[in-house]
């Protein structure tokens, strides 16, 4: 019996050593990982439209255990009217080899070790949204280095990414925002492993329409910048941006008083009788944000075969008497149909 | 000494067991996805926002027939106008709805999933009815099971 015992706890013993031993070896595995930092990013303030613009961002691994086959990951926040899937490139230099080296596009279907079933961009579009902007028609671009790296525990590595980007066509400013991560522990949670830098604003100037500011709210937005008459778009109003007339009248009923104008034929359509149809809605349950979605080929009764060239529209109280236009031109708000 | 030797056999018999099992003879084939039936919005997204709640999305009705026609009940953006043809792209392994509208010889495809979420088979249709930049995903349920 005593035997017996002594076997057991002998067993025991071993047993405690294989576990102790073995969930070291998966903590280190888990936690001892690289640390990536973004020391620095460099654009200049501004760039003519349809021209290169250059993002240089300058990123520290601090290899804190060694991982094998792993890419660094870049990724970029762009308006969704620069299509930058086909506009933007993205190479690097580091201080571990020689050379310029290539980034690609993260292909379709593939998704992070840490967040499966999503892909790269919506997984960084739910961790970051769209940092500091504050119109939602922007899009992540993905990339990660073309090569794999096996990096060695106490490694010390900068690598400096170059992103050009061509611009769109139009006027806009907007805060670009990178993400920084490596697909070993590609979307884990801890910020450790991961960086996210918010910049200041840049502008695309000299560009075609009135400019689009994606930094700064405006009593008016409307999504997506870029629309047929059979997308929906959504119109905002934000009575809180400054004081305006329909806010300090108390006015809870906004509504959408518009024009739409056809292209070609020049046919002007009014939807200005304040109907219930016309009523936006209240965003939130306190403040002054209000918003309406529409379906421009039905709510402008369009016929078949027209298309829309442009809107123009403003936000007013029920009998039409308090009214919030574009105050920087005094006369309403203007909202151009286009399709890149 | 003896321990180990045991806990080693129960290691091989479990692979082997294991291994055995893989007999792809017998198993069973994946099954035709049937779409036939009205379906219903459930949720939209537009460009990853959701806009389910903020247009009437709930009277749209997609119906997709057994002879392989479709048709619809006010009708909202979607990746076709007129009624027409459907087809899978692989009746077991669908990854995408291939849509001919009337006499058109021209298809137009939309991007398919087809999970069940919450004991409700759903499918997750993607496409651009406006402008290509923008990709909506509608999600419906089938109304009439």
């Amino acid at each position: 019996m005593k035997l017996t015992t002594q076997k057991m706890t002998a067993n025991t013993i071993l047993s405690r050593k294989w576990l102790v031993g073995n969930i070291i070896v998966i903590v280190l595995g888990i936690f001892a990982i690289t640390c990536v930092y973004i020391n620095e990013v460099e654009y200049p303030p501004s760039v003519d439209a349809g021209q290169i613009a250059e993002f240089k961002v300058t990123v520290f691994l601090d290899v804190a255990e060694a991982r094998n086959d792993a890419r660094l990951v870049v990724a970029f926040l762009a308006p969704k009217s620069w299509n930058a899937a086909q506009n933007m490139t993205a190479s690097y230099t580091d201080t571990e080899e020689s050379g310029v080296q290539t980034m690609s596009i993260i292909p379709a279907g593939t998704s992070p070790s840490q967040a499966p079933g999503q892909s790269w961009s919506a997984a960084i579009r739910g961790r970051v949204g769209i940092g500091e902007n504050v119109l939602d028609d922007m899009e992540w671009i993905t990339f990660w280095t073309d090569k794999t790296y096996s990096v060695s525990n106490g490694q010390d590595i900068y690598v400096y990414v170059t992103i050009k980007a061509k611009t769109g066509p139009e006027s806009l400013s907007f805060k670009p925002t990178i993400f920084v991560n490596e697909t070993a522990d590609g979307m884990t949670t801890s910020q450790d492993f991961y960086k996210v830098y918010k910049g200041d604003c840049f502008a695309v100037i000299n560009g075609t329409g009135d400019g689009i500011d994606f930094c700064e709210l405006h009593f008016n937005s409307v999504q997506p910048l870029t629309a047929t008459k059979d997308d929906f778009i959504t119109i905002g109003f934000q009575g809180d941006v400054d004081s305006n007339d329909l806010v300090d009248a108390g006015v809870d009923k906004i509504f959408l008083s518009s024009t739409a104008y056809v292209r070609g034929s020049g046919r002007q359509i009014e939807v200005r009788d304040n109907a219930a149809a016309q009523q936006m809605t209240k965003q939130f349950q306190y403040g002054n944000s209000y918003a309406i979605t529409l379906w421009p080929a039905s709510y402008y009764n369009l016929a078949e075969g027209e298309e829309l060239e442009k809107i123009e529209y403003s936000f007013t109280n029920e009998d039409g008497s308090i009214e919030v236009v574009d105050e920087a031109v005094g006369a309403d708000f203007v909202y151009t149909f286009k399709c890149q | 000494m003896r321990t180990i030797y045991m806990q080693a056999l129960a290691i091989v018999m479990l692979v082997s067991c294991l291994s055995c099992e893989n007999n792809d003879d017998n198993a069973p084939a994946e099954a035709v996805k049937n779409i036939d039936g009205s379906w219903k919005v459930v949720n939209v997204t537009r460009n990853d926002l959701d806009i389910t709640g903020a247009f009437d999305f709930t009277r749209f009705r997609v119906n997709f027939s057994e002879d392989g026609t479709y048709s619809f009940e006010n009708y909202l953006p979607f990746i076709v106008k007129e009624e027409g043809d459907w087809a899978l792209d692989d009746p077991q392994y669908p990854f995408k709805i291939i849509f001919r509208e009337g006499s058109s010889a021209e298809t137009l495809a939309a991007d398919l999933t087809y999970p069940v979420v919450q004991g409700n088979r759903q499918i997750q249709l993607t496409f651009s009815p406006g402008c290509q930049l923008n990709r909506y995903k509608y999600v419906l349920e089938r109304i009439n099971e």
